[in-house]
């Protein structure tokens, strides 16, 4: 690893295009002297015969993921992965984390308190699993992000409407419904963000509407760390295998639940409600994960080994 | 056993099929499920998924 | 010897019933269910010729094709190589806008209806109607949507602005729903034969159902008719009705209505019969104008006359 030849490791921080987060991240970099490029995916041209990153265009020793594009994400880091550059959160991690259904399923398999999910895959069946977890019930896109099509659906009508709707226009990953009990909570949840094996910042996110994402004009108010509330975003990053994520949590009348683990995870709006520079923190997250060094290269028998029991 | 086309109400005869099995119908061509084997009960075929292969 | 086809996707009771009234009645009807060949768009050869000339050349075509974008091609296809259609006027080539512009500037009784082009516009007409209302999205291959509530109205027009391909955006908003108060009426030839499902009719329905035809310029249509508060609107159409389960309103059934009237087309059409001029620069094709009536009395025959009269060069 370059870290340990005493040169600072070059950082690459995987981005669609720069935000606020990504602006803060890169500007800390510099500061502290750090080598520290954007990797567009856009521009991304990854040649799997090539025996290095390097000679596939990317020349870096750790790369950060701040990608809004899931699905180009998921993929660059396979390919770097396979490269033997580490990333933050690996490629099974960020896997498990971009799909909703293996998000909750994985956090079930650890035991941590989460709704009831159900999966079906066709209209009738669907139907079934809104009856089991009763209504109103929550219909999600397993692959969705920023609060995007998240239906409250009220009754069988409603939810065959909405249903309708996904069968008709959406493509293949739409087909797969997503049925979740609706958790009745204040007009809040909680956001924690997670790096390595810290909680360094919460913050309550208020809405009016039931959907409570700061992507849908959600507004952050600080949130102190509990104890529970450490402890549960730790074990839900644990399930997942995270090391760098936003965890979504609910309070009900039965303690937190966790509704999911996002990878990489915004965190403009928790900025105005703590004092910890969560930037820098990702940035020392970043050498540090450099400094552990390469990820195991992916043979073809150890290939996606990485799961949630190994974390 | 005699089924009836959902799509177009021929009539024709199956043996030996199963529940979840894929028909023709002999006469306007369509593919049918065999909802039910006894008494046999047809209905149209789930269309194929973009990603339905192997 | 005529030709007479039936248009459609596969053969089902409806079209078998068709083709067996129409054989009863001493006409041959063939299925015609569009094959991997493409059609000339016009009965002119373009230069080059085309090496295939192909398309069924029909003298009358029904339209029963199920998927209506494709259906409506098909039928201005037929008609611009001269065949006659029976189907079902502005429904079959238009749009629910369309048939709803068509069917106000006729003064037929329509429901309470915005036109919503965007998410927010459908948003915000939902809200001014109050609920229940019912999205209908302007392709009749998407089924009309009830919604219920808020929550409901918010998901279904989202799902059709991030799923769809922006057209799937644009869409009716109707004040209600039609769910258990509606009947649909099949409509032949200006009279209304059959209804299906609803309760028993009385007479101001099937003649609301007529109008609705006639306005349209529909030789075959479905019009689905619902009660309300202020008595029966048009609530929707059907360019291709099922009518298996139709039950008939003076004993005369759908297929054997459509057959009598493909005979009177027929009749229409024989003195007509020369060779036709290749070298006519005239288009074969009736600008959609001349289609869209404005709800004079004979409105239904003119459509028609029109139609054949351009197909036809009468």
């Amino acid at each position: 690893m370059s870290g340990s030849n005493g040169r600072m490791p070059r950082l690459g921080v995987l981005v669609s295009y720069l935000r606020t987060e990504e602006k803060l991240i890169l500007a800390d970099a510099r500061r502290r002297g750090i080598p520290v490029t954007p990797l567009f995916d856009k521009e991304l041209v990854l040649d799997f015969s090539a025996p290095t990153a390097a000679a596939s265009g990317v020349d870096v020793d750790v790369v950060l993921d701040r990608c809004v594009a899931h699905a180009r994400a998921g993929y660059a880091i396979r390919a770097f992965e396979r490269w033997g550059i580490p990333t933050l959160n690996s490629a099974e991690s960020v896997h498990l984390c971009d799909d909703k259904a293996e998000n909750s399923l994985a956090l079930e398999a650890a035991g941590i308190p989460t709704p009831r999910t159900v999966l079906a895959f066709t209209m009738e069946s669907a139907l079934k699993a809104c009856e089991l977890v009763g209504y109103p019930a929550v219909l999600k896109p397993v692959a969705g992000s920023w609060g995007r099509l998240l239906a409250k659906v009220n009754g069988p009508e409603q939810a065959k409407a909405v249903i309708a709707q996904k069968l008709e226009l959406g493509s293949v990953g739409h087909g797969v419904i997503y049925v979740q009990e609706f958790v009745p909570k204040p007009d809040r949840d909680i956001r924690a963000y997670v790096v390595g094996e810290r909680v360094l910042a919460a913050s309550y996110r208020a809405a009016d509407h039931w959907v409570t994402n700061a992507a849908r004009g959600a507004t952050s108010l600080p949130c102190p760390i509990t104890p529970e509330i450490e402890e549960l975003s730790l074990r839900a990053c644990q399930a997942v295998g995270a090391r760098l994520a936003g965890v979504d949590l609910m309070e009900t009348a039965d303690g937190l639940t966790v509704i999911e683990v996002n990878s990489g995870g915004e965190f403009r709006g928790l900025m105005a409600t703590t004092d910890t520079d969560i930037a820098a923190e990702i940035v020392s997250e970043a050498m540090e994960t450099a400094r552990r060094g390469r990820p195991e290269r992916r043979g073809a028998a150890k290939s996606m080994a990485v799961g949630p029991m190994a974390v | 056993m005699t089924g009836t086309c959902p799509e177009c109400a021929a009539e024709f005869e199956l043996s030996g099929v199963e529940q979840g099995e894929i028909v023709p119908c002999p006469e306007c061509g369509v593919e049918l499920e065999v909802l039910n084997a006894n008494p046999v009960q047809l209905g149209l075929a789930p269309e194929e998924g973009e990603d339905w292969g192997e | 010897m005529a030709t007479v086809g039936v248009l459609c996707g596969r053969m089902r009771v409806e079209e078998k019933l068709l083709v067996a009234a129409l054989a009863e009645a001493g006409v041959v009807a063939e299925p015609v269910v569009p094959t991997g060949l493409p059609l000339p768009p016009s009965r002119h050869p373009l230069p080059p010729a085309p090496a295939f000339a192909g398309g069924p050349q029909t003298d009358l075509l029904i339209d029963r094709f199920p998927e209506r974008a494709a259906g409506a091609a098909l039928i201005a296809a037929s008609r611009a190589t001269g065949s006659a259609t029976i189907d079902a006027g502005l429904a079959a080539t238009g749009d629910r806008l369309t048939v709803a512009t068509a069917l106000a500037a006729a003064g037929v009784p329509r429901p309470n209806t915005h036109f919503a082009w965007s998410a927010e516009a459908a948003l915000a007409a939902v809200a001014s109607l109050g609920y229940p209302a019912t999205l209908l999205p302007l392709a009749y291959r998407s089924a009309a949507t009830p919604l219920l509530d808020i929550d409901a109205a918010e998901a279904v027009i989202e799902h059709r602005a991030v799923l769809g391909n922006g057209v799937e955006t644009l869409a009716l908003v109707q004040a209600g729903v039609a769910v258990g108060c509606s009947s649909c009426f099949v409509v032949v030839d200006g009279e209304p034969v059959a209804s299906d499902g609803g309760p028993e009719p009385d007479a101001v329905a099937p003649n609301l159902a007529a109008r609705a035809a006639h306005a349209l310029g529909a030789r075959l249509i479905g019009v689905v008719v619902a009660e309300t508060t202020h008595g029966p609107v048009v609530w929707d159409v059907q360019p291709v009705p099922e009518f298996r389960h139709a039950r008939p309103l003076s004993g005369r059934p759908v297929a054997e209505a459509v057959a009598a009237m493909a005979i009177r087309l027929l009749k229409a059409r024989a003195p007509q019969q020369e060779p036709m001029d290749p070298h006519d620069p005239r288009p074969v094709l009736a600008p959609a104008g001349h289609l869209n009536g404005h709800g004079n009395g004979n409105l239904r025959a003119e459509a028609g006359e029109v139609r054949d009269g351009v197909a036809l060069f009468a």
